[in-house]
C-alpha cells in the first residue's frame, strides 16, 4: 500500500505548544489573578520557558505550531512577531483559554472572534488553525470553525493520522491529539487549583513519547506532540523534548511539519 | 559571557527545608487535631527527619535554610537553636502555615509579626528571609515584607535567576522557587486529608532533580530546593537529596548557599 505521505516520507511529526500563560488559570477561576502562586508559575511559560524552547527548536531547525490565547498575545505582544520571524505557525487557542463545552453559543462566538481579531492584528494574517482549550469542544464548535473560515481543528482524539470532518458539505481537517502526547498530565502541578499530576521523571515521559513514535513510524501515521511552555519550559522537562527529538531524527524519512502544512496537504490530497 | 555569580561560580544551589510539622495540617483544618495518625506522620518531620537532615548537611559541610512556622518553633525551641548553632539560617514560614491568598491584610500582618517575634526571641536575631506557606502569597505580601525589613522572599515561580522587587524604593530580593524542585508533590501520601500522590520512586525524583541541575548548571542559574522533613526526612526519600548533592558536587564551581547568602550577594551587585 502506498503511504499517506509524499516524497517517501514515512511519518510526519508536529511539535505544538499551547502558550497559555496565566490565561488557562484565569479561565478556570478569575480569583487566581490574586494568587501569585498561580500567576508566577504560569508566567514562567512566556517569560522563561518560551525563549528556552525557541532556542532548542532553532538548534534542530524545527518549525512548530504555537497555539496562543488572545489574552497571552495581548499581555506579551512581542511573542507573535518573534514566532513568525523564526518560521513558526500561529494558531487559535481561545481568548482566556475558555473551554467551549462550558460556553453558550454567544460566549463561544465571542471567544472565537476576540482571539481571531487579536491574532490577525498581531500576525497580519487570518490564522487557519484552532486547538480548543482543554480539548473540550462543544457540539457546535466544528460548525463555527467552518463558519469562521478555519482550515483545521486539533482537539479530538479518535485517530492517529489526520482525517476530514464533513460540516454541511464543507471540509475541515482534524489533526488528532492524545493526552499521553501532552506534557500536562505528567507534570501539571498547581495545588491551589487542585491539580496534582504524578510528577513523572523526565526519563519516564521520554520513554512514553518515543514508544508512541516507534509504532506510529512503523505504521506511517502522524505524531502530534502538545507541550506547554509553563510545563516543558523547565530545564528537566525540556530534556524530554530534546531526547524525543534526537530519537525521532535518528530515523530516516521523517518530516517535521507545522499543523497548517499538514492540514493543507491532507485537504489537497482529497483524503477523507 | 560573564555569569551572574561572583568569580568562577557557575551555579548556586540553596537547600531550603520547610519544617511544617503539624502546623500545615492544623492550619488547613483544626479538626485534624483529633486525628493522631495524620499528626504522627507530620511530627516525624521535626522529630526524626530534621536530625537526619542536619547530620547529612554536616557530612557534606553544607549550610542550608530552614523555614519554620512560629507554632513549630514554639514547640521545638531546642531544634531551632541547634539549627542556628550549626550555621544554618532560619526563615519565616507563617505561624500556623496559613495560606495568604485572599486573607484580609490585618490578619496577614498579625501573622507575619507573630512569626517574626517568635523566631527572633528563640534565635536572638532578626529573621531576614520569608517563604510563603504553600507559596501562596497575597498581592500585599511583598510590600509587607519590605516594610517589615526582610531582605528576601522565596515564594515566586516566574524566574530561574534571582531578581529584585522594588517596593517604593525599598528593595526585596526574590529567590525563585519551582514545583519541580519541591519534594511534596512526589511523596505526599495522607489519606486522612485526601492526598494521594504518585509515591514516586526516589530514583525517579533524583533523576528529575539531576536534570534540573543540568539545566541550571548549563545556564548558570540558581537552583532553589524546597524540601520537607516530613517527606524527604524519611530514609528512602533522603537518598534523592543526597544523590543530588553528590551529583552537584561532582561538577566544578558549584556552591551551596543559604537563602540569605544569595539575597545579600544579589543586593550587593
Amino acid at each position: 500500500m502506498a503511504g499517506l505521505w509524499k516524497d517517501g516520507v514515512q511519518c510526519v511529526v508536529n511539535i505544538g505548544f499551547d502558550v497559555d500563560g496565566v490565561s488557562s488559570w484565569l479561565g478556570r477561576d478569575g480569583d487566581f489573578a490574586n494568587r501569585p502562586v498561580a500567576t508566577t508559575m504560569a508566567e514562567y511559560g512566556p517569560k522563561v520557558g518560551l525563549p528556552r524552547i525557541l532556542a532548542l527548536l532553532d538548534e534542530y531547525n524545527i518549525k512548530g505550531s504555537f497555539f496562543v490565547p488572545g489574552h497571552t498575545a495581548e499581555n506579551h505582544p512581542d511573542i507573535i512577531p518573534d514566532l513568525l520571524d523564526r518560521g513558526h505557525e500561529i494558531a487559535h487557542h481561545g481568548y482566556v483559554h475558555e473551554r467551549p463545552a462550558a460556553l453558550d453559543e454567544g460566549e463561544e462566538r465571542r471567544a472565537l472572534e476576540t482571539g481571531l481579531e487579536i491574532l490577525e492584528r498581531q500576525s497580519g494574517a487570518r490564522v487557519p488553525g484552532y486547538r480548543s482549550p482543554s480539548w473540550d469542544i462543544s457540539p457546535r464548535t466544528l460548525d463555527l470553525l467552518v463558519e469562521y473560515g478555519f482550515t483545521y481543528d486539533s482537539s479530538l482524539m479518535d485517530d492517529d493520522a489526520p482525517y476530514v470532518h464533513d460540516v454541511n458539505g464543507s471540509r475541515l481537517a482534524e489533526l488528532p491529539v492524545q493526552w499521553h502526547l501532552d506534557d500536562f498530565p505528567f507534570w501539571g502541578y498547581a495545588p491551589v487549583a487542585g491539580v496534582r499530576g504524578p510528577l513523572s521523571s523526565p526519563e519516564a515521559v521520554t520513554h512514553t513519547w518515543i514508544s508512541e513514535f516507534d509504532t506510529l513510524y512503523r505504521e506511517g501515521r502522524c505524531y502530534i506532540l502538545t507541550l506547554h511552555p509553563q510545563v516543558s519550559g523547565h530545564p528537566s522537562r525540556l530534556s524530554s523534548l530534546e531526547h524525543t527529538i534526537q530519537h525521532i531524527i535518528s530515523y530516516p524519512n521523517v518530516a517535521f511539519m507545522r499543523c497548517d502544512e499538514i492540514a493543507q496537504y491532507w485537504l489537497e490530497q482529497g483524503y477523507s | 559571557m560573564a555569569g551572574i555569580w561572583p568569580g568562577d561560580i557557575q551555579t548556586v544551589i540553596t537547600l531550603g527545608f520547610d519544617i511544617d510539622g503539624v502546623s500545615s495540617w492544623l492550619g488547613m483544618n483544626p479538626d485534624f487535631a483529633n486525628r493522631p495518625g495524620l499528626l504522627s506522620m507530620a511530627e516525624y518531620g521535626p522529630k526524626r527527619g530534621v536530625p537526619r537532615i542536619l547530620k547529612l548537611l554536616d557530612g557534606y559541610d553544607i549550610k542550608a535554610t530552614f523555614y519554620i512556622p512560629g507554632y513549630v518553633a514554639e514547640n521545638y525551641e531546642d531544634m531551632v537553636k541547634d539549627i542556628v548553632k550549626r550555621g544554618h539560617e532560619v526563615g519565616h514560614h507563617g505561624y500556623m502555615h496559613e495560606a495568604l491568598g485572599n486573607m484580609p491584610i490585618d490578619q496577614e500582618t498579625e501573622i507575619l509579626e507573630r512569626g517574626m517575634e517568635i523566631l527572633e526571641r528563640i534565635t536572638g536575631t532578626k529573621t531576614l528571609g520569608y517563604r510563603a506557606p504553600f507559596f501562596d502569597c497575597s498581592l500585599d505580601t511583598i510590600r509587607l515584607l519590605a516594610e517589615h525589613g526582610f531582605t528576601y522572599d522565596t515564594s515566586m515561580h516566574d524566574s530561574d535567576v534571582p531578581y529584585v522587587h522594588d517596593v517604593k524604593g525599598k528593595k526585596l530580593v526574590e529567590v525563585p522557587v519551582k514545583w519541580v524542585l519541591d519534594d511534596y508533590g512526589y511523596f505526599a501520601f495522607i489519606p486522612q486529608a485526601g492526598r494521594r500522590s504518585a509515591m514516586q520512586d526516589p530514583q525517579a525524583v533524583y533523576e528529575t532533580y539531576a536534570a534540573e541541575f543540568d539545566g541550571a548548571y548549563k545556564e548558570g542559574n540558581v537552583m532553589t530546593m524546597t524540601l520537607h522533613p516530613q517527606a524527604s526526612g524519611r530514609p528512602a526519600r533522603l537518598t534523592s537529596v543526597e544523590r543530588l548533592i553528590r551529583y552537584a558536587k561532582s561538577h566544578p564551581n558549584v556552591e551551596f548557599w543559604r537563602g540569605i547568602d544569595i539575597a545579600e550577594y544579589w543586593m550587593s551587585r
